[in-house]
């Protein structure tokens, strides 16, 4: 292999040394109208987090109300029952899906191929714009407080269609969600296209890091599944508006109906969740444990699998809906087909780490975190396939301990470890390492204290969505149950609370970040952080992204730099060639 | 900061400035086309769904279907016709941009969209049709509501693709009125031509599932 010199990079000012996307143009119409992936990322982020923040507040009302059977804050069960829906649906429409694809995929994914943008950048500002537009409409229903939604976050029908306020709170909520589907659509097909057709020369399909896999997979089921969704809540509108009686028995309509499209995508939708954040944890493993991932094309088909799979298996939400029995053994067998590509993941990082060097990080701490939750998530997930299981289980809190493990539990957690991870690259300075630990710790033990016990009060029959449990026959279980969960509750909330605060703190007085703090491969670390306005000031070498040994630790730059008794290969950009390592 | 000394721009012109993340133009534009394949079969699927939802109810209501149904309107047919010649009046504009015959290109763009008006305008007459049709069965008990409303659901989605290709055809028009048919507008023009083409086989379909279900 021939060596090329890198081009000498333009002479570093101290003004150019700053110049970055942050600083590139200054105002607050800059933001809001840029077409830079890396800043869209951002004001995503920042949306998400504000959401979060809302529906957060939603939960920990739930919680208290629980505190007491009698129910310790609502006068009115219909409150409750706008609490926890509004929870719900801002946390998974809001907050959950748009978090990795939008905000850390918008911002990583066009430099881990080192390109300049997205495929269509102006598209991909109308995607952030439609984000806040659905998110206006949730805020509609917040302030339409009589009028307000109570559905559950599914708008199952009837509760959804006989409330008798055509323009109430669910109105809203539908159109939000109508708009937001499309969000999601349009950023999905900006990822395909992107990533079909801005690999750099060298980045093969095989040599893509495992984070665009797993973005890649995302975005098929953006583009497959959200159109369904968006013609059910469609429909939901007409039924709505114009009495329709799609999904009203009285009118020849069919109930069940709705459940099957609501899950048709719902299901799906939960691998939008998920998948992403499972790329995230195999970028972490890999970079913190600085080993090679292990079984790159296991985890890379496995994305892809999950991704086919997952339209197949959505009846499993409706096993006591009164579908045939024949129906409910086919959907019992591919659900359980289904954790297969999910645990290979799973062995796959167990690997990976084994024999690692492994730093614990905070990044790393919640990609540990992540393996232990999301197999607790995973496994009882087939108890709740299992059709015999599942008629005891079925709307319990067991259902909601599960989701909890794998929703917040899995993929929020892997995004506040990627959160983590990019963080000196998005924002140029490193947080506290001891008070990301800390914070950590306090997530960890507050979500398994919150959920875990829930998985118990499920177990015991305890209901999900009821305002208050006195009278029980297990009324006395319940309330110590539900007194430990919400106490967990509160280490949850203090946990996100301190994080929030060491992050805010170190955007103003964090030590600045170095170019590659962790020692990863992947090209993002090889652009400045925070990286200038078109990303690289000289094209990046591609090579294996998960190959660390060419690295090393630069102490006067407290980061990984590429080792001096190692050639740099020839940079394909320029030579044309393929720059293998 | 010193222009000279790199490559960064004066700040004045930087919000101004558009990057193309493509190498070339050609790219990009094979990018547009993949974008716009993506999202039509993302539309498919949303045509698909609602035309399952509308058959699993049909076939639930089994007797309860209405006999007097009455047949879809005849003007239907008369759209039909309409849109199709739009297809190919759009298709005649991509080739003519190709050989760079311009206000051919631009007047046979303005021809689909004024048959996309046309079409519209027979849909809404075509509405009025059917509402004098089935007022009295919109209320009769045991009547699926489906059998009067599902005809106003299948077309009305359908309309309002047509309309927003209405849009896109305008912003085509001006673009080519205001700098002349170049690269950028006859790849566009071949955007909506592939749109107009997916509207026609998705009506067509529906209408003959309306045909055959009513
Ligand atoms: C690993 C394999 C998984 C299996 C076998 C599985 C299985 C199931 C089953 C059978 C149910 C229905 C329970 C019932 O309502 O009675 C369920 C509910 C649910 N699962 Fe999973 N699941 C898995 C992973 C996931 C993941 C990764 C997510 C999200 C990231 C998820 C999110 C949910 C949600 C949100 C619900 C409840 C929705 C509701 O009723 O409100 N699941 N799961
Ligand atoms: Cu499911």
């Amino acid at each position: 292999m021939t060596t090329i010199p890198v081009p000498p990079s333009q002479p570093v000012t101290p003004e150019l040394a700053r110049d970055n996307y942050l600083t590139y143009t200054r105002g607050i119409w800059s933001w809001l109208f840029t077409l830079d992936h890396k800043r869209i990322g951002v004001m995503y982020l920042c949306g998400v987090l504000s959401m979060f923040f809302v529906g957060g507040i939603f939960a920990l009302l739930v919680r208290t109300q629980l505190l007491t059977p009698e129910g310790a804050v609502f006068n009115d069960n219909a409150n409750y029952n706008r609490a926890f829906t509004l929870h719900g649906a801002i946390m998974v429409f809001l907050v959950i899906i748009p978090s990795v694809p939008a905000a850390l995929g918008n911002f990583v994914l066009p430099i881990m191929l080192g390109a300049k943008d997205v495929a269509f950048p102006r598209l991909n500002l109308f995607s952030f714009w439609l984000w806040m537009a659905g998110a206006v409409f949730f805020i509609l229903v917040l302030v339409n407080v009589d009028g307000g939604l109570d559905t559950g976050w599914t708008f199952y029908t009837p509760y959804s269609t006989t409330d008798g306020m055509a323009f109430g709170g669910v109105l809203w909520a539908v159109i939000g969600v109508f708009i937001l589907g499309f969000s999601s659509i349009f950023t999905g097909m900006n990822f395909i296209v992107t990533i079909h057709r801005l690999r750099p020369p060298g980045m093969t399909w095989f040599r893509m890091p495992l984070f665009l896999w797993a973005l890649y997979a995302t975005a098929l089921i953006q583009v497959l599944a959200t159109p369904v969704l968006g013609i059910t809540v469609a429909l939901l509108f007409m039924e709505r508006l114009f009495g329709m009686g799609f999904f009203n028995p009285a009118l020849g309509g069919d109930p069940v109906l709705y459940q099957h499209f609501f899950w048709f995508y719902s299901h799906p939708a939960v691998y939008i969740m998920i998948l992403p954040a499972m790329g995230i944890i195999s970028e972490l493993i890999s970079v913190h444990s600085h080993k090679h991932i292990f079984g790159y094309r296991f985890i890379a088909f496995s994305s892809i699998a999950i991704a086919v799979f997952g339209f197949l298996v959505w009846g499993h939400h409706m096993f006591t809906s009164g579908q045939s029995q024949l129906i409910n053994v086919i959907f019992s067998a591919i659900t359980f087909s289904v954790s297969i590509p999910s645990a290979i993941k799973v062995f796959n990082w167990l690997a990976t780490l084994y024999r690692g060097s492994i730093s614990l990080n905070t990044p790393m701490l919640y990609a540990l975190g992540f393996i232990v939750i999301f197999a607790i998530g995973g496994l009882t997930g087939l108890h709740l396939g299992t059709l015999a299981t599942d008629i005891h289980l079925h709307d319990t809190y067991f259902v909601v301990a599960h989701f909890h493990y794998v929703m917040m539990g899995s993929a929020l957690i892997a995004m506040i470890g990627g959160m983590h991870h990019w963080w000196p690259k998005m924002t140029g300075r490193m947080y506290n390492e001891n008070w990301g630990r800390f914070g950590f710790a306090l997530v960890f033990i507050g979500f398994n204290v919150t959920f875990f016990t829930q998985f118990a009060l499920g177990s015991q029959g305890m209901p999900r969505r009821y305002a208050t449990y006195n009278g029980m026959v297990l009324t006395d279980l319940y309330h110590l149950y539900h007194v430990i969960s919400t106490i967990g509750s509160y280490i949850l909330a203090l946990g996100f609370f301190v994080t929030a605060g060491y992050l805010l703190h170190s955007i103003f007085a964090g030590k600045r970040a170095p170019d590659n703090p962790w020692g990863g491969r992947s090209l993002e670390w090889q652009c400045t952080s925070p990286p200038p306005h078109d990303n690289f000031k000289e094209a990046p070498t591609v090579g294996d992204c998960y190959d660390y040994s060419v690295l090393e630790w630069d102490e006067s730059q407290q980061g990984y730099k590429w080792r001096e008794d190692i050639e740099r290969p020839g940079n394909p950009h320029v030579s044309g060639k393929d720059g293998h390592a | 900061m010193n222009p000279s000394a790199g490559s960064p721009l004066p700040n004045s012109q930087r919000s101004r400035t558009i990057r193309s993340p493509f190498r070339s133009q050609a790219e990009r534009h094979f990018a547009g086309r993949f974008g716009l394949a993506l999202f039509l079969i993302s539309l498919g699927a949303l045509f698909a769904a609602t035309l399952i939802a509308f058959l699993v109810l049909r076939i639930q209501a089994g007797a309860s279907w209405p006999t007097s149904l009455p047949a879809v309107p005849w003007l239907l047919w008369v759209s039909t016709v309409v849109l199709i010649v739009g297809s190919g009046t759009i298709q005649a504009a991509v080739t003519s941009a190709l050989r760079d015959r311009q206000s051919l290109a631009i007047a046979l763009v303005a021809i689909t969209g004024l048959l996309g008006v046309l079409f519209i305008v027979l849909q809404a007459i075509a509405w009025m049709q059917w509402r004098d049709a089935v007022t009295m069965l919109w209320n009769e008990p045991g009547v699926p509501r489906v059998a009067a409303g599902g005809f106003y659901v299948l077309t009305g989605i359908h309309a309002v693709h047509v309309l927003g290709g209405l849009v896109a055809i305008l912003v085509v028009l001006l673009m080519a009125v205001r700098a002349g048919v170049d690269k950028m507008s006859s790849s566009m023009i071949r955007g909506c031509a592939s749109y107009w083409h997916f509207l026609d086989l998705v009506w067509i379909i529906l209408l003959l599932t309306m045909v055959l279900a009513f």
